[in-house]
């Protein structure tokens, strides 16, 4: 009897560390797990079948079960179901296309593609609704920085400012090259000393290292600076501070770039980081193998999962487990009070008090302070409880309060966090951000010593009347006109025979070359007529302005995946904004040079 | 720029020769002797001189090398006698009203007739002697029929021209030393009271009554007497303010050499060209439309299992203490 009850012990030790050992080896390897608490199959069976009907009351019918599942689970969103009712209604009635967009944006509260559909719907079929469309833009704003790519997107939009000043600090000095070119000639060959061969010699150096530096794009400013400081001499006042702060907005730029770049890759498999995330925010976007114990972020994903399955147990031993090891202030709450919610519905309201009231504490957030006060009352502390409830309503208005509630706050933190675990606050480019405009200041100031050493005293202007170079140190005239056009005035007598004909061919050939340069850079860019005739501050606008929003559109920084034709609707906005500028810079370039 | 305009006429030499034959002074006092009118053209390696004589008077003299203009500028700006900013002023002023620096400085009041007088007087001075120190050179003089004297310069005497040719055949290495020095600084001497210390020597000499061939006679033979001497370059103030510039230009040099050596050499500033925060866009990107299209299909799509990273196998390496 004995023996084979020492027998039955060692049976059981055996099978409970076999289980144990089991438990452990699958603790480090992939996991499957699923919330069914939408069927995606039967959603989208159900939406065609809506579809087919062309009736946008029987597809908020059909999706409103859907929508109350997902209350019911605490699901925060669907991208799924967003991205498919965007993708089928797209060349539905603008009715259907209105109420799927505003389905969209109703089950994926946190996809910033659901509120850029609604917004160009909203825009392209109902324009008055004008309360709507601003709400979703900021809403698009919004959640664009609170999404996963919200570095890439401030990244991408900060690059693409530095690219548009670059391209604008280009075409702005193509248009003083056409305007000033007798003078940059006279003033680079003051510079190279009048030698034939210093001239050739220092063009081409000067090419060929910028080629070479320019490899790197964050050195192009190294080129920028000397062109800026050469061609600056030479312009107006206006068209000085028009380039210094176009390659000031470029440092600027190109620094916050830096800054806002990541300073090393992610250590950990982004694939599963990206399933450990879509585990949280929404759970249809899991494909198989979905969790990884050997990743930050997995537990919290299972935690969540089984929260959203109603499994509280397994969900707060899951969190608790994450919550251990998570030290992110803004990770730690989103799990204290998912554990506590997770603990609560599990009947352990005494459990989940302190990790709610840590949670609330730490956040002061009156959504989970509801949570504490729910909790607080089933635990019997009821005075407490009212108390917080009604500080809780007293300073709100009209603002409703779920229980339980799941707090999310912003998906970017997660995406860090999924990615590079408790260092992800880390990983700035601070050093080169840093090194970058210092250095960059340091640059300036030495090519500005070096201009005046070399052409310091150097005047260069061209005469008004005759268009002739008048240079303080080879024919002097200042800003006055030159000393011909003086005694022309003066007594044209003066002159001899033929003298007078060079001098008016010469004066009507500079006036004719003028105009045939004004009217082609009218008609070549927005702007640029105006800046040709030195009025430099309109022409900027009118060039940066279709410049701004044609790039910074283009360059595609939204994250769309399904919405095309949204892009084609914002494309034709754009272009009819770009000829709308380039007109009215026609117009006025044309009444500027009649007046003139 | 003051120039002694020869009118032309048939050209007619009175002598020529070389200087290893005859001593400058010997040539120069036959011109005054004979009464001479016309240039006295002395061709040394390098350089070339030009002495223009009235009857017998040595009314102007020029060097190729440094033309008058400049001559007169530099002892206008050297010697003390205007501020930068007044010449600064004038430097911007000249292009506007088609004037040299030396005309708008007159212009202006900066610079008075009599001081223009004594300044190009010693600038002509100062060619004299600098011709009478050659040593090796052709001398020719062309008799011409007229030539109209500069204004402001008064003639020099061949008896002054005396002292200096006695002074540099007994102290050659001092009129040198005084000659390149003009523009240095004075110390103070209570043996020299003719010399303002602190002050650049050829103030002194500008501002003094004597006639600029007797002062520097003078000053070189005190010079040689040790009675006064030049600012030395390790004098205190010169010498901590020449420490500090120099220690900035090594202080910067070195951080320059430092700054190329972390950007070649090392890794330190490499600025990434990745986009690695760039590249999370496309990615989340096309993870939402990877998920959206087995959500549509109703497939669940299969990712192989994560690579394994350093930082997973001692995670796993971890678990399985904490198992033992």
């Amino acid at each position: 009897m004995l023996y084979s009850r020492v027998f039955l012990v060692s049976v059981m030790k055996k099978t409970l560390l076999s289980v144990i050992f089991f438990l452990f080896f699958t603790a480090v390897s992939a996991e499957t797990l699923h919330t069914e608490a939408i069927n995606t199959a039967e959603f989208v069976a159900d939406v065609n079948s809506a579809l087919v009907s062309e009736s946008p009351e029987i597809l908020i019918k059909v999706a409103t079960p859907f929508l109350s599942k997902m209350n019911a689970a605490n699901i925060p969103n669907c991208f799924g179901c967003s991205l498919y009712l965007i993708k089928v209604t797209e060349k539905a009635d603008p009715e259907m296309q209105l109420t799927a967009a505003d389905l969209a944006v109703k089950f994926s509260r946190d996809l910033p593609e659901a509120h850029h559909h609604y917004f160009l719907r909203l825009f392209q079929f109902s324009p008055f609704r004008v309360d709507k469309i601003i709400t979703q833009v900021a809403a698009a704003a919004k959640t664009s920085l609170n999404f996963a790519f919200s570095d890439a997107v401030i990244f991408l939009l900060v690059r693409n400012l530095s690219t548009i000043c670059l391209i604008f600090f280009i075409l702005f000095l193509g248009i003083m090259a056409i305007k000033y070119t007798e003078l940059l000639v006279h003033k680079y060959r003051h510079l190279t000393g009048f030698s034939r061969f210093y001239s050739v010699s220092f063009l081409t150096t000067f090419f060929i290292s910028a080629w070479i530096i320019s490899k790197n794009p964050h050195n192009i400013i190294f080129i920028a600076i000397p062109f800026m400081i050469f061609f600056g001499d030479i312009g107006t006042r206006a068209e000085k501070i028009v380039l210094h702060i176009t390659v000031l907005f470029f440092i600027l730029s190109s620094g916050f770039a830096m800054l806002s770049e990541k300073d090393r890759p992610s250590p950990y498999d982004q694939n599963v980081a990206f399933n450990h995330l879509a585990a949280i925010i929404s759970p249809d976007m899991l494909p198989e193998n979905n969790i990884d114990t050997s990743q930050p972020g997995a537990y919290m994903a299972k935690g969540f999962l089984f929260l959203y399955s109603n499994n509280f147990s397994r969900a707060a031993f899951n969190l608790k487990k994450e919550l251990a090891s998570a030290e992110i202030p803004e990770i730690k709450a989103i799990l204290s009070n998912a554990t506590g919610v997770a603990l609560a519905s599990n009947g352990k309201a005494k459990e989940a008090i302190p990790y709610l009231r840590e949670a609330y504490e730490q956040t002061g957030n009156k959504k989970i302070g509801y949570n504490l006060a729910k909790a607080l009352y089933e635990d019997g502390f009821k005075e407490e409880s009212a108390a917080l409830e009604s500080k809780i309503l007293d300073s709100t208005n009209n603002e409703s309060f779920p229980y339980p509630y799941l707090h999310i706050s912003n998906i970017s933190v997660l995406w860090k966090y999924f990615c590079s675990g408790n260092n992800a606050g880390n990983s700035r480019n601070r050093m080169n951000c840093m090194i970058y405009i210092v250095s960059t200041l340091l640059y300036y100031l030495f090519i500005i010593l070096i201009k005046y050493c070399y052409v310091g005293s150097l005047e260069i202007s061209r005469c008004p009347e005759c268009g002739i170079v008048t240079c303080s140190k080879c024919n002097a005239g200042g800003s006055d006109v030159c000393a011909v056009c003086k005694l022309m005035k003066a007594d044209y007598t003066l002159f001899k025979r033929g003298e007078r004909e060079i001098y008016e061919e010469r004066r009507e050939r500079f006036f004719k070359t003028r105009s045939i340069f004004m009217n082609f850079l009218t008609f070549l860019l927005p702007g640029g007529g105006l800046m040709f005739v030195n009025k430099t501050f309109e022409g900027s606008l009118y060039l940066a302005v279709p410049l701004v929003i044609t790039l910074v559109y283009f360059f595609n920084t939204m994250g769309l995946v399904v919405d095309t034709t949204d892009s084609i609707i914002a494309k034709t906005s754009i272009v009819l904004i770009d000829l709308f500028f380039y007109f009215l810079s026609v117009v006025r370039a044309l009444f500027a040079a009649r007046r003139s | 720029m003051p120039v002694a305009i020869v009118q032309k006429s048939s050209i007619k030499i009175a002598f020529a020769g070389s200087l290893r034959d005859a001593k400058l002074l010997d040539v120069l006092t036959e011109s005054a002797v004979s009464s001479l009118t016309g240039t006295l053209k002395l061709s040394v390696p390098r350089n070339e001189y030009l002495f223009y004589f009235v009857k017998g008077s040595l009314i102007y003299a020029t060097s190729r090398k440094k033309p008058m203009e400049k001559t007169v500028i530099d002892i206008v700006k050297y010697s003390g006698f205007i501020s930068r900013e007044k010449l600064v002023k004038c430097e911007k002023l000249k292009s506007k009203a088609m004037k040299t620096i030396l005309e708008m400085l007159v212009d202006e009041g900066y610079v008075s007739m009599l001081l223009y007088s004594k300044v190009i007087s010693t600038a002509m001075r100062l060619n004299v002697i600098s011709a009478m120190m050659e040593t090796d050179g052709n001398y020719s003089f062309e008799i011409k029929y007229k030539v109209n004297p500069v204004h402001g310069v008064k003639p020099i005497a061949i008896s002054q021209l005396k002292l200096v040719d006695t002074l540099i055949k007994e102290n050659r290495a001092a009129a040198k030393i005084l000659t390149d020095s003009i523009y240095s600084i004075v110390n103070e001497s209570s043996a020299a009271p003719y010399l303002t210390s602190g002050l650049p020597f050829l103030h002194s000499a500008i501002a003094a009554e004597a006639d600029f061939l007797n002062f520097f006679v003078n000053a070189a033979n005190d010079f040689v007497e040790k009675k006064w001497s030049f600012q030395s370059f390790f004098r205190k103030d010169k010498f901590l303010n020449s420490i500090a510039v120099y220690t900035f230009r090594t202080l910067v040099t070195a951080a320059i050499i430092v700054f190329l050596y972390l950007a070649f050499m090392t890794n330190t500033l490499d600025l990434r060209n990745e986009d690695l925060s760039g590249k999370d866009f496309p990615f989340i990107r096309n993870k939402i439309s990877d998920s959206f299209e087995a959500f549509q299909s109703g497939h669940k799509k299969t990712y192989p299992k994560a690579v394994k990273t350093k930082n997973s196998d001692d995670k796993k390496q971890k678990s399985k203490k904490q198992e033992k």
